[in-house]
């Protein structure tokens, strides 16, 4: 099949041409949203916002109304039950997800592993986390396997080294790294996925075992700290018993308000907001023209005049320089965020230093993180998903038909393109008002009202502003015909001129025959 | 307070309503920006290459049909847009020559046409379906750019 071997062949693609937008998750089909578009919702973000602030001015209670209910559990015997046979399902499909990788299809498109990783769970799972809650702490597979490893050997897990305070999330935010580097960068064969599950699962039953479960699963599974932080927005909250696993009571809240609960308790989880955001920001902008412009005709031009070498020298530069800046995107976004909270404390006068005032408004960035990722991967959601149907019937590729569903056909859902950006922008906007106006209410609670009057609540709105611009404008961008320039024509122009083009079809580049048009 | 709430959204829809019948363009005037973009950037392949069709890739929407040349040889493409951009219901007429035998398929609308050495085949059939969709030669492996079909 063409398409296991184009996500096979596309490391060596570079060379031919450039892919196109593709990674580990599929094919986008996306248009860049119009410019017009985008400035009509970049305008009403900025109208909305000072809508929230009228807002605010008028209502002195705002931060008053947020309560829970509590539901308690409806029936404890049911509940478990029903909990004990979500646990299982999870390792199962942990584990059919690691065999199926490694013993699958070697065509990603054709193998269980890489859609019910990458679109059902990454996305899929993502995406019910903010509907129904952090579902995920009660039947995370690791610590499930975990729970059964010690029922069997009492003690295994006790904490053998103290967890050294400073290291705080560090362990998820650099698993975090690797994870999107993998999504956007890694053409791994369905065999390695499983491979690296395996591996993963390693790492989890020895960070388990060296700091304990309890610790690990908070502070160093990256799903486990990722999916905590997008079920705070849902309006289902499930408190935790003493006993591990069985949540002792649920609440009903108002949606998104869980992220106003607690703050943000270590500076290792501000970075991981703030990668949750640029890693975002990054995939939808590293395949655009403006972005892949920056190196080929900003800096590739100077490399050359420094160093002489091979073509392919460049080519590894290219890519070592966009995996560079994925890792860097989280400390520009930092220092942007930084900034603001800098100047809304001495706006504020407020005696808080600038790092708890981070850390205390780290959690209002999440909303405009999470519709970032929906509007870029919605569609991929769509039109990946339905192949699943006809693999779990046959998840090994071997013929089998468990369910009756391996011939079912899967149409890929493709929207309109307009439909699309409508959906998109209004995302954007949504995600937008509900940061402005967590942050405002958590302004309320941090700074006295009256002194500073409405003059506390704009450094935020403006930071908030330039997230969202930054968003939007990524979304209207055109899209790179290719990532990579061809190499030197075989009849090499004279080096002097030589025409910078961007893609191997732009015909500069090869010497063209007259009479072949 | 209920009407506090209610007051401000309808302030919210009106603002939004505001906003977009400012900024949405009249229907005849379509979205170009690309097209224009992609022009400017092609400029200096035309000016370099000895002979050349300049501009393909920004055809007049008003048309209404399409054709496209592509050229590929060695499994890469050496002539034509890397990117084709048309609207929506319109035409389009794909003609690709290649000096080896391979199989093109237009993602997407899942479109195949084997291509026999040094002929012209031809690729037919109505942009209906709007997105990004990628062109790429089975055998070569090779991207050969993507077709942009815009709504009306």
């Amino acid at each position: 099949m063409g398409r296991a071997a184009r996500g096979l062949a596309a490391s060596i693609l570079l060379l031919s041409s450039g892919a196109a937008v593709a990674h580990m998750m599929g094919v986008v089909y996306n248009l860049p949203i119009p410019f017009w578009m985008y400035a009509f919702s970049a305008s009403a973000a900025l109208a909305l916002s000072f809508l929230v602030v009228g807002y605010f001015v008028t209502a002195q209670n705002a931060a008053r109304n947020f309560r829970t209910i509590d539901l308690g559990i409806p029936d404890a015997r049911i509940c478990g039950a029903v909990l004990a046979a979500l646990r299982v399902s999870s390792v199962f499909a942990l584990l059919l997800t690691i065999l199926t990788g490694i013993f699958g299809p070697a065509n990603p498109f054709a193998n269980f592993s890489v859609t019910f990783f990458w679109i059902v769970f990454a996305l899929g799972f993502t995406y019910l986390t903010a509907l129904i809650g952090d579902v995920y702490a009660l039947i995370n597979p690791w610590r499930v396997i975990c729970d059964w490893i010690e029922r069997r050997n009492p003690g295994v897990f006790r904490p053998r080294f103290q967890y050294p305070r400073w290291l705080g999330y560090y362990p998820a935010l650099v698993l975090y790294l690797a994870f999107i580097w993998l999504e956007l960068f890694g053409q791994a064969p369905p065999r390695q996925l499983g491979l690296i599950l395996l591996a993963y699962s390693v790492i989890n039953v020895l960070g388990a075992g060296l700091f304990g479960p309890e610790l690990w699963f908070r502070q160093g599974e990256l799903f486990a700290v990722f999916l905590r932080l997008i079920g705070k927005i849902a309006p289902l909250d499930y408190r935790l018993d003493q006993a591990p696993g069985l949540p002792d009571r649920v609440q009903v809240r108002q949606p998104f308000i869980g992220l106003l609960q607690e703050p943000a308790d270590h500076f290792s989880l501000l970075l991981f907001v703030l990668f949750m955001l640029s890693s975002t920001a990054f995939d939808g902008v590293h395949e655009t023209r403006p972005w892949v412009l920056v190196f080929w005709k900003g800096i590739y031009p100077h490399l050359t005049a420094l160093i002489e070498r091979p073509y392919l020298f460049y080519v590894n530069i290219y890519y070592d320089w966009q995996w560079a800046m994925l890792f860097v995107s989280p400390f520009v976004y930092l220092a942007i965020y930084l900034l603001f909270v800098w100047v809304m404390k001495i706006v504020t006068g407020s005696a808080r230093t600038v790092r708890d005032l981070a850390l205390q408004f780290a959690f209002t960035l999440i909303p405009i993180a999470f519709v970032y990722n929906i509007t870029h991967y919605y569609t991929l959601l769509l039109t990946q998903a339905p192949a699943i149907v006809p693999m779990i019937s046959d998840p090994f590729g071997i013929g089998w038909d468990l369910f009756g569903t391996a011939k079912v056909y899967r149409a890929p859902i493709i929207l309109l393109a307009d439909r699309v950006w409508h959906t998109q922008v209004g995302l954007i906007l949504f995600g937008h008002i509900v940061s402005v106006y967590l942050a405002h209410v958590q302004a309320l609670k941090l700074f006295p009202r009256g002194r500073q009057g409405i003059w506390s609540q704009l450094p935020m709105l403006a930071l908030m502003m330039v997230l969202t611009t930054i968003g939007l404008r990524i979304l209207s961008l055109p899209i790179a015909a290719g990532q990579v320039q061809d190499p030197a024509p075989a009849v090499p122009t004279s080096s002097a001129d030589f025409p910078f083009m961007l893609t191997s079809a732009d015909s500069a580049l090869a010497p063209r025959d007259p009479d072949e048009n | 307070m209920i009407v506090k709430p209610i007051v401000f959204m309808l302030a919210a829809l009106i603002v939004l309503a505001a906003l977009w019948f400012f900024f949405k363009p009249q229907s005849p005037e379509l979205p170009a920006p690309v097209g224009a973009e992609a022009a400017a950037v092609n400029a200096p392949a035309s000016r370099s290459a000895p002979v050349g069709t300049p501009g393909t890739a920004v055809q007049s929407p008003s048309t209404g049909n399409n054709v496209f040349e592509l050229v590929v040889r060695g499994g890469k493409p050496v002539s034509g847009p890397p990117v084709l951009q048309v609207h929506e219901g319109e035409q389009v007429i794909l003609n690709i020559r290649s000096d080896s035998s391979d199989e093109l398929h237009l993602h997407g609308y899942d479109l195949h046409a084997r291509i026999a050495p040094d002929q012209t085949t031809s690729l037919q059939f109505t942009a209906n379906r709007t997105g990004r969709f990628g062109l790429e030669l089975h055998r070569a492996h090779t991207e050969l750019g993507a077709l942009e079909v815009y709504p009306r």
